[in-house]
């Protein structure tokens, strides 16, 4: 937190004014993303940033978030208050806020010393597309009510209310239900949300309510919250150490890490910079890892573990099995992202800050628990040995050794693709043999392979290495792919640098998905990490009118083509590939001039390996609480009234 | 989550563009996973794995009493070939594989898993030693009279219809269900995150418990445990405790752990213990090939043979043993080792409880 309060006057003047606000309403994606669930929480992520960076720079350390009974959502902290003076513009300090867009205190260098919501689109994007907005603010003296309207057309007077002595904000709105079909707020991904932020900011308590029907309360107060993090994280996991956490201060930059090791092959480092995450690394990452390398090496030769003349360990072997969080906070003077997005760190400055704390106190950790750090070593050590043995095994099967046996295993399954370039070269895994007949006939056969799967593979969540070699299905996809599979798979190995799911549209296809991404995410994640995992989209509906035919992808396309054609159309609901011909199948779903792919990302690991252990796992009480939470039961099918408009 | 501003996009949201361009979106894997997720525990949940309370069926179950009914292929009409039966239920309601659809009707022919089958099959339908019904092109099926019943009114507007897979035809989303078929003939049922287990109950406790209930309304669980005393299994046999049944009947979920039906003759020279009801849901040739395995493993003394004498009389299971040995404690230890009891974890779980 700040050692010294930057300027206590958040005032009116510190709002600067960038420019105005209706494009908001009219594309709200290009402002929150999209219009679905996501985008729906993105307007509370909005208002819950504003209220942590109040306490992020000292003022108040209580959040408290309400889901309340008419679909409403209120976010309110105890930091200064939201400024109720008035505006350079004339207008009052709130009102700015609240209705122009690109206003915010953390464009000049009054209100904040540190901040997370530096694009400041915040309050006003919220306004845009909510029926009402109501803010109340208490200054330390009087208590203030300001009400917006109508997706903030409509402006209430700022009304005193009352007098107090208590400081602080409070926003409460209602999403507008036109813009957002789903408008039902989850409470555990506002839960989730509110932990990652307690977790980050040490003594911060975030109070979740939900004063919906089903009444229930979390709250999340941590004081070592990253230690928190990672044994929340590695829950599943056999440890090799405790956690170890640590803070340290260098050049004006507070660094906060904890880590530790377990006895999987993964690496998963989560990094944060002013409590955003960032996805993609960046500098204080770089520091960070750059930190274990040479840390571990010198001890190895200290110690006499490495010898004179062996090699020094490689970063990725020292880390195999490192679960790390580290957060670094960073004064706005010097904060600098790469990119447009926020999601990776710039600042020269984090690296050597970073490297030097992690430096420091990693040393001390392994100078003092010798034994521990000893098999950390020899585990480094092995995984290097593992991954020189992986890839000369790929290698051999790639020059002859063992590769007739890869290839009986593949032939009579895999169609074969004619080019030899990997990186042009796409594999479809195609649910069933009546699709895959299809796929063959349709596809383009210079690039493109497919692979039929028969039925649901199996499901990896809870299995072992030697179980996915034996399954039938996936050692077949293991050899098609030829690149390994567990720790040593190799992403650029891949023989085919495309992978995409093909499934029917149906509830069976989405299963199968989650299968095949399980297995993925388990089993091949670097494949996931380089983008190469894809999902076909196959169209949905197609509508005919008088020899002119369409293929379309979402219920909004069928309603818009619906308007356009006006009458006298037929519609098809495809559910599944095997209802299309191979000429449909190309033109509709693999014909690279027209597809349209869905990527998988790995955008959040810890959310990821949340919910593939929660909904994939073999816990079916967190299975059923998630359903409760998050499926809605309702037998909605209108396709009945529109089929034909003869 | 990361705080990003970046859009994402998703498939739905983008504009309707009918010229297409290539195009990747991108979205997260756990968002995908969610998505993909509720829409199949919603299907499996909704409308595979669990019954509706109100007439205890399976929609495939359902599908196929409906199919035969409005085919005329009713108890008081001749048999008609299962295959236009399985035929009719897929082109018409159910478009899933032929296999699934004909187990299912096998399933509700068959007279020792279910109370009162709801199909009356003729020929092979399977046996009680698992032992697989014959090919759907030799078998021949028609609705079994207590069937009538549960559909009966069902053309005057009784319950809520809605369109088929391909909305040419409308199927009836529950039937009227003049007797409470879920607990008459039971159910179980495995989902995402949820499953349901439900033993079957005697018909005649099941009505006049039914018919009690109407008349008081706020009658204790003492009361009706007067007349609905517990399960009724198809296969009989002996249910050990009641504890299970009242912690069930109270909680929705409880055990009830069931033994067979043994006799010990005293013949001449040896003694015999005759099995005669074997648990309900317990296959016998894999019960008889356990009481053999303890034979064969000399794991209790005494034991001469083992044989399945069952036939068109009925079940009967005979294991020998030397007239000296102690035929009761024989008796426990092979209760114990073999595939005896059925655990009943009950979960009341349906899909509108």
């Amino acid at each position: 937190m700040a050692e010294e309060k930057t300027q206590s006057n958040y005032g009116a003047s510190d709002i600067v004014i960038l420019e105005g606000l209706d494009a908001v309403r009219k594309r709200p994606g290009m402002y929150i993303g999209s219009t679905d669930k996501r985008g729906l929480h993105h307007l509370v992520w909005e208002v819950l940033d504003n209220a942590i960076d109040e306490a992020l720079n000292g003022f108040g350390n209580e959040i408290i978030i309400t889901l309340h009974g008419d679909g409403s959502v209120s976010v309110q902290d105890f930091g200064r208050g939201m400024p109720v003076g008035k505006h350079p513009s004339g207008k009052s300090a709130l009102e700015v806020i609240f209705t122009v867009l690109h206003a915010g205190g953390k464009f000049g260098s009054g209100g904040y010393k540190a901040s997370g919501g530096l694009h400041g689109v915040g309050a006003s994007v919220v306004n845009a597309l909510s029926d009402f907005v109501k803010v109340q603010v208490n200054d330390g003296k009087n208590s203030w009510e300001m009400d917006f309207s109508d997706g903030g057309r409509k402006v209430g007077k700022l009304k005193k209310i009352g007098t107090t002595s208590k400081t602080g904000s409070k926003v409460t709105f209602l999403p507008n239900p036109d813009i957002f079909k789903e408008n039902r707020f989850s409470y555990s991904l506002i839960c989730e949300r509110a932990q990652e932020d307690a977790f980050l900011l040490k003594g911060l308590k975030i109070i979740v309510r939900d004063e919906r029907k089903n009444k229930r309360e979390a709250k999340y107060q941590y004081e070592d919250g990253l230690k928190a993090f990672i044994e929340e994280v590695n829950e599943d996991h056999t440890p090799l150490t405790p956690v170890i956490s640590f803070e340290g201060e260098s050049s004006s930059m507070k660094i906060q890490a904890a880590f530790q090791y377990c006895d999987n092959y993964q690496e998963n480092i989560y990094s944060f910079a002013n409590m955003v995450r960032t996805k993609d690394g960046g500098t204080h990452e770089t520091g960070l890892k750059q930190a274990f390398t040479k840390t571990f090496n010198d001890y190895a030769r200290r110690n006499g573990l490495l010898k004179e003349k062996d090699k020094s360990l490689e970063g990725a072997d020292i880390r195999e099995g490192l679960s790390a969080v580290l957060h670094i906070t960073i004064p706005e003077a010097l904060l600098q992202f790469e990119g447009q997005t926020k999601e990776k760190l710039g600042s020269p400055e984090a690296k050597s800050a970073v490297d030097a704390v992690i430096s420091e106190n990693l040393k001390y950790f392994l100078e003092e628990n010798r034994v521990v750090a000893d098999s950390l070593v020899r585990k480094a050590v092995r995984a290097s040995q593992a991954r020189a043995a992986a890839r000369k095994a790929r290698e051999e099967i790639r020059k002859g050794k063992g590769k007739s046996r890869a290839e009986r295993l593949i032939s009579g399954k895999l169609v074969h693709a004619q080019s030899k370039d990997a990186s042009k070269k796409e594999l479809y895994l195609v649910e069933g043999d009546s699709a895959g007949g299809s796929a063959k006939q349709g596809r383009d056969s210079k690039y493109q392979a497919i692979l039929p799967l028969r039925g649901k593979v199996l499901n990896t969540e809870r299995a072992a290495l030697s179980a996915v070699e034996k399954n039938e299905e996936l050692s077949t996809i293991i050899h098609t792919l030829g690149a390994g599979v567990g720790s040593s798979f190799s992403a650029e190995d891949s023989n085919y640098y495309k992978v995409i799911i093909m499934t029917d549209a149906d509830d069976d296809g989405a299963h199968i998905q989650n299968l095949l991404l399980t297995f993925f995410y388990r089993f091949m994640r670097p494949l996931i990490e380089a983008g190469m995992l894809y999902i076909a989209l196959p169209p949905l509906f197609r509508i005919a009118k008088k020899g002119e035919e369409y293929y379309l992808f979402s219920n909004e396309e069928l309603e818009e083509k619906k308007k356009q054609l006006k009458s006298g159309y037929t519609v098809n609901r495809y559910k599944g590939l095997g209802e299309m011909n191979a000429s449909q199948l190309w033109d509709t779903t693999m014909n690279p001039e027209t597809r349209t792919l869905l990527r998988v990302r790995l955008e959040d690991a810890r959310l990821a390996e949340k919910r593939v252990s929660e909904l994939m796992g073999d816990k079916a009480e967190m299975r059923r609480n998630w359903i409760e939470e998050n499926v809605v039961f309702t037998l909605e099918d209108d396709f009945a009234k529109e089929v034909v408009h003869a | 989550m990361p705080r990003k501003k970046k859009s994402t996009g998703s498939p739905s949201a983008k504009d309707a563009m009918f010229e297409r361009q290539p195009e990747v979106v991108e979205r997260p894997l756990e968002d995908i996973l969610a998505d993909r997720f509720s829409r199949y525990s919603k299907y499996i949940i909704q409308e595979r794995a669990l019954p509706d309370a109100r007439d205890g069926l399976k929609p495939v179950q359902r599908r196929i009493l409906w199919a035969m009914l409005e085919d005329g292929n009713t108890f008081n009409h001749p048999y008609r070939k299962s295959a236009k039966t399985v035929g009719n239920v897929i082109g018409n309601y159910h478009p899933h594989g032929d296999t699934s659809v004909y187990d299912a009707l096998v399933r509700l022919s068959q007279d020792w898993k279910i109370r009162w089958p709801l199909i009356d099959m003729q020929g092979n339908n399977g046996s009680i030693d698992d032992d697989p019904a014959a090919a759907m092109r030799y078998t021949e099926a028609r609705l079994s009279r207590i069937s009538n019943f549960l559909m009966e009114d069902i053309d005057k507007k009784t319950v809520e219809w809605s369109p088929n897979f391909s909305d040419e035809k409308m199927e009836p989303t529950v039937f009227p269900a003049r007797y409470p078929n879920l607990l008459v003939n039971g159910i179980t049922g495995i989902a995402a995150g949820y499953a349901t287990n439900i033993p079957p109950h005697n018909l005649n406790e099941v009505i006049d418990g039914t018919i009690y209930r109407i008349s008081n309304p706020d009658c204790s669980l003492d009361e009706m445990m007067k007349i609905i005393k517990g399960p009724d299994f198809p296969t009989g046999g002996i249910v050990m405790g009641a504890d299970g049944i009242r912690q069930a009947f109270t909680s929705g979920k409880g055990r009830v752990m069931v033994r067979s039906k043994t006799e010990i003759e005293d013949k001449k020279t040896i003694q015999q213990i005759v099995i005669t009801e074997i648990p309900y849901e317990v296959v016998k040739s894999n019960l008889v090939k356990r009481m053999d395995d303890i034979r064969f493993d000399q794991k209790v003394d005494g034991i001469l043979d083992v044989r399945d004498e069952s036939d068109r009389n009925g079940l009967r299971i005979v294991v020998d043993i030397k007239k000296e040995a102690n035929a009761n404690a024989i008796r426990d230890y092979r209760e114990d080792k073999s595939p005896y009891h059925t655990f009943d974890n009950s979960y009341l779980r349906t899909v509108r409880a």
